[in-house]
């Protein structure tokens, strides 16, 4: 598992670093089986779509059956293509980090963008996190 | 038309209503297997919440009469970065004397340690707890008097891989044995 992730970050890092990059800030929203999440991230793509970046979400508010339990994860996600139609574009984005800053995690994603104009984008992902599914939506800003 | 699926979209995502099936999820182990397949998950608390209910499929009679003293594991999970062989806490759980025993059973420094905490009733919601404290593992089963065992952690951060139902012991399940299980977050 360990050497499929580095190898997915070594390749997107490769593809990222061959091509001009844009600096794009998220902000999303997921339903996931510990509750609604709330989470924002900055990231770098290139035109192809590769990409690497850094995401925060957690609880917007404590899991039902735990007082303060909110479940916050700091950590990396790759970006991959897949491909692309249109304005949108579908992407492989697994993330990788900590939860409660002591439990590594992997959540595997996918993740559609649809271009609004040059600078909005939407997307919805979906993705497992604990063995359940995960959706979501988010806004991106190219920066 | 984009904005159209996107509200559309959006609409969809939370306008879930509550789900209507059973919330537990069926745990069968299948007759002569040890479990029923590894499935990947990792601990995202110092605490592991969830509930069980065991049926009439916990009763069984092992081959070798001596086995039926091994305890089989509910759930629980392997300690930071380590082996479940070197470092480990799980419910545990067997048929004996006409009873359904629950122990807390746990490898510490490769070292297998077991306690028993209780017996559950077939066919009815037990909730149980897992903490993970600096230098215990501590088990609470609704009902009894918490149980803990003493960890020696191999590192802090990391991961710590979840482990699910399992027959054995050295004998495999005599019959398939159904165990649900709801987790908690």
């Amino acid at each position: 598992m360990k050497k499929i992730l580095t190898s997915i970050i070594l390749i997107t890092a490769i593809q990222l670093s061959t091509t001009a990059q844009t600096l794009t800030g998220q902000a999303f929203l997921q339903q996931t089986v510990m509750g609604v999440q709330q989470g924002f991230g900055l990231r770098i793509q290139n035109q192809k779509g590769w990409g690497l970046g850094l995401v925060h979400q957690a609880n917007m508010k404590s899991a039902a059956e735990r007082a303060g339990e909110k479940y916050p994860f700091y950590g990396i996600e790759a970006l991959v293509p897949l491909t692309k139609c249109g304005n949108m574009r579908f992407l492989f984005t697994p993330k990788a980090g900590l939860v409660n800053e002591q439990f590594f995690i992997i959540m595997p994603e996918v993740e559609t963008e649809i271009k609004i104009s040059d600078t909005f984008s939407a997307g919805i992902t979906a993705g497992i996190r604990a063995r359940q599914s995960a959706t979501g939506i988010k806004v991106l800003i190219h920066l | 038309m984009i904005r159209l699926l996107l509200i559309l979209l959006i609409a969809a995502l939370f306008s879930c209503e509550p789900a209507l099936e059973d919330p537990y999820e069926n745990f069968i182990i299948p007759a002569g297997k040890h479990d029923n397949g590894w499935k990947m998950q990792s601990l995202q608390s110092k605490t592991l919440s969830f509930s069980a209910i065991f049926d009439q499929t916990a009763i069984y009679e092992t081959q070798i009469t001596e086995n039926q003293h091994d305890i089989n594991k509910l759930m629980g999970f392997s300690d930071c970065n380590s082996n479940h062989h070197e470092n480990s806490a799980r419910f545990g759980w067997r048929w004996l004397e006409d009873q359904l025993e629950i122990h807390a059973y746990a490898y510490v420094n490769g070292e297998r340690k077991t306690k028993l905490i209780g017996a559950v009733e077939l066919d009815k919601a037990y909730d149980y707890q897992l903490q993970l404290t600096n230098d215990h593992y501590v088990f609470y089963l609704e009902g009894y008097d918490p149980v803990s065992i003493e960890r020696k952690a191999p590192c802090t951060r990391g991961l710590y891989y979840m482990l699910h139902p399992y027959f054995g012991g050295d004998e495999k399940a005599p019959h398939d044995i159904l165990i649900q299980i709801l987790t908690k977050y």
